[in-house]
């Protein structure tokens, strides 16, 4: 027995507020946690190649952490238990959306050391001896020429990074914030219509991820380095695999 | 030796728990280009990483000019890299620039000099290395030869008081060795201070004011090249030199 | 590693037939499934379906589930769903009936018929002392209110919110949760001043954080709890009423009502 798909139901669920509401905080909570992510990432990374154990140490406290509990547990810990602590979490200045970006943006974090820590190991020894040997700061090398050439290693599995945040934003509708798959479990609970509902969720995030696959490929011509057009070049064979956790 | 360029003096070095440098002592005057031979695992490498400032020492001092340079601190020690050019076995060009912007780079980022004026002079030395038309390509995209040649004149570019080079020919195919031996011939006739690590014993007796043997951390002998090359005196360059030649 | 049917195991089926033939010959109730049925339920609506800490599943519905297959002399399976997915889930057969503390309304019940076992009230859960002066839903009017996702309780409280728009007043900051337990951690966390749920669950939430809670205010009007079975299956549909009676004539229902501390009236 084939179930009916209403077409009208569909692209009414699809062109509803609540929906590109919802897919447009999903879509801005993956941003700025992925942003603020890279940020705390690139300092976890740096530390790591520190030569103070005790800053190592504190990267490797931390990368332990966060990657080894699931990710919904930290985003519950911070809403339920951070009040216990301290009280002033229960105000209501501490929104859904405050706490799932704190959350994911702390357990991204972990993952993102990894992949630009690689992504600075891949760059050649030799490029930093060449810059030291100019007279330029280690900081100034890093700026100049580490970072650029890491950065075309990373985009890549940063991608892919970018499209576990997206799913995992939908984990926020248990603290309570209001996005796409709230949207499409409300729709369908009050209209019984699971298919039409869930399928337009389905749609919009598509949609995201498709968008998010072109900018990228763009991206990557971008830190192709090379004097002619649109040489397509192939990513060096040291690229770094993919850090794997789709199963969070 | 008040008018050495660069100094080292009784220089040790260990890595590793090797005894890298055994007490080195070598000085290069004004204008005058030393070539140093030697088997691998001799320290030749160590040693011009040493005199260029880019290694600290375990004990003994490298001068520059007047200024003994070996114990300062990161910071101040950078600077001073700038004046002496270092010259890679594996260019080591950015591979993030065009040769251009490689030229640039030390000036800009260095000494702070303004884009346009950084590409004039950038420009002017990419033609004394015979590249000024390579200007716009990438590294990926110019021989072996050709990226050497780049990597000269981003050391150049500064205005060292001396050059040193790090087997600069090694890693290249045998027809582009040519093209950078005599930019480098060029710049000794030019009257630069130079210190190179290189087997082309050729290359050394044209251009070189004297050779050094160094074997097992030590400088074991210098001497003018024809006296080097017709009469060693010591056993061990004896056996390399008839290794090599 | 093969089995052949010996003698022995084939002397052992007819024998344990037997059994189950004459068991079924003393009381004869119509049993419109064999062996056993499932019920999904979503064990977040203490005292009427909650989890204990060893992870068992107890309540009120539970037990009510269990009576009603015993009558049948079958066995009860318990399913777990979420709220929202406890419909879904009938109507996928991944159970057979819902039993889950649920409302009858209208719009399910075009979906879905269903059996009433129960009345109830709706309540309004504060903090003990009720700090914000909370007498009604209208004194919901600019509060913070946490309630349990997908429910009737979230429905009432958007209209209700919509109400507070187009009269002007201050809208409620309204937060929703996957159970009713997460909705009432909310208060006594102090992020919400109000949570709209059943009395039975404020009663129960009550006495197991004494002193923290308190009822504001419970609403005249009263709901019916269901158990809901799909529309092919009538006769599964009228023996349930039939179990139901049953169990409320021969006063099992109250029995458990009681073990709850729920007013026996409501299961009259």
């Amino acid at each position: 027995m084939l179930a009916s798909f209403d077409k009208h139901i569909f692209w009414e669920a699809l062109t509803s507020s609540p929906y590109w509401k919802g897919a447009l905080l999903a879509l801005e909570l993956t941003v700025v946690s992925l942003a603020a992510a890279s940020a705390i990432g690139f300092f976890l990374a740096l530390g790591g190649g520190s030569r103070h154990r005790s800053i190592r140490g504190v990267v490797f406290f931390y990368s332990w952490i966060f990657r080894a509990t699931p990710t919904l547990l930290q985003l519950i810990f911070i809403w339920y238990a951070l009040p216990q602590l301290w009280p002033t979490f229960a105000g209501s200045w501490f929104k859904p959306f405050l706490a799932a970006f704190i959350a994911l943006s702390l357990n991204e974090a972990a993952y993102m050391s990894e992949i630009i820590r690689a992504g600075l190991l891949s760059v050649d020894p030799g490029q930093e001896l060449a810059g030291r040997a100019l007279g330029m700061s280690r900081a100034r090398i890093l700026r100049r020429v580490i970072v650029p050439q890491a950065v075309r290693i990373i985009i890549p599995p940063t991608g892919n990074e970018f499209i576990t945040m997206l799913k995992l934003t939908s984990l926020a509708s248990v603290i309570s914030l209001h996005e796409l798959l709230t949207a499409s479990q409300e729709r369908a609970t009050a209209s019984f219509r699971y298919l039409e509902a869930y399928s337009a969720a389905l749609v919009y995030y598509l949609a995201i991820v498709s968008v998010l696959m072109i900018l990228q490929a763009q991206l990557e011509r971008r830190f192709t380095w090379s004097s002619v057009g649109r040489r397509r070049r192939r990513v060096a064979a040291q690229a770094v695999p993919a850090v794997s956790h789709d199963v969070r | 030796m008040s008018d050495a360029v660069l100094r080292a003096e009784e220089v040790h070095k260990s890595y590793d728990g090797l005894h890298v440098l055994q007490g080195v002592t070598i000085d290069v005057g004004r204008g005058q280009v030393k070539v140093i031979i030697g088997p691998s695992g001799s320290g030749k490498s160590t040693l011009l990483r040493c005199l260029a400032f880019l290694e600290p020492v375990d004990s003994g001092s490298v001068y520059l000019e007047r200024d003994r340079l070996s114990g300062l601190r990161e910071k101040e020690l950078a600077v001073h890299r700038s004046e002496v050019g270092m010259v890679f076995q594996r260019f080591n060009l950015f591979q993030n620039m065009t040769a251009l912007e490689n030229v640039m780079c030390g000036l800009v980022e260095v000494r702070r000099l303004k884009k346009r004026e950084a590409r004039e002079r950038a420009l002017e030395f990419l033609d004394r290395v015979g590249l000024r038309d390579k200007a716009d390509q990438y590294p990926e995209e110019l021989s072996g030869g050709q990226q050497q040649r780049v990597a000269i004149a981003r050391a150049l570019v500064m205005r060292p008081k001396a050059m040193l080079f790090d087997e600069p020919t090694s890693a290249l195919d045998v027809e582009l060795v040519r093209e950078v031996l005599d930019v480098m011939e060029g710049l000794a006739r030019d009257g630069m201070t130079m210190v190179v690590v290189s087997h082309e014993l050729r290359f050394a007796h044209s251009v070189a004011t004297s050779i050094l043997m160094m074997d097992e951390g030590k400088v074991i002998e210098e001497a003018p090249p024809d006296r080097f090359f017709s009469s060693p005196s010591h056993e061990r360059t004896k056996r390399f030199l008839a290794l090599v030649e | 590693m093969k089995r052949s049917v010996g003698p022995l195991s084939l002397l052992a089926l007819i024998a344990a037939l037997a059994v189950v033939g004459t068991a079924g010959a003393s009381h004869r109730v119509n049993a419109p499934v064999k062996g056993s049925f499932k019920y999904c339920d979503n064990p977040t609506f203490p005292p009427l379906e909650s989890k204990t800490s060893s992870g068992k599943v107890v309540g009120f519905d539970v037990d009510m589930a269990n009576a009603i297959a015993r009558l049948w002399k079958v066995k009860a399976k318990f399913v777990f769903s979420s709220f929202g997915g406890l419909l879904p889930a009938l109507g996928a057969k991944r159970c057979d009936v819902v039993i889950s503390g649920i409302f009858i309304t209208p719009d399910r019940v075009k979906q879905y018929p269903a059996v009433s076992y129960m009345k109830t009230h709706r309540a309004l859960v504060v903090k003990a002392g009720n700090p914000k002066s909370i007498k009604g839903p209208d004194d919901l009017s600019g509060k913070n209110v946490a309630v349990q996702a997908s429910t009737k309780y979230e429905e009432y409280l958007k209209s209700l919110n919509d109400q507070f728009k187009s009269s002007g007043k201050d809208q409620m900051n309204l937060q929703s949760y996957p159970g009713d337990e997460d909705a009432i951690a909310q208060i006594l966390l102090g992020r919400a001043d109000a949570v709209l749920t059943q009395d039975t669950s404020g009663a129960y939430q009550k006495k197991k954080n004494p002193g923290k809670l308190a009822i504001a205010y419970l609403f005249p009007e009263t709901d019916t709890f269901g158990i809901y079975y799909r529309k092919s299956d009538t006769k599964l549909g009228a023996a349930l009423r039939s179990a139901i009676k049953t169990l409320k004539k021969n006063g099992t229902l109250k029995v458990l009502a009681k073990k709850q501390q729920i007013p026996v009236s409501d299961v009259k």
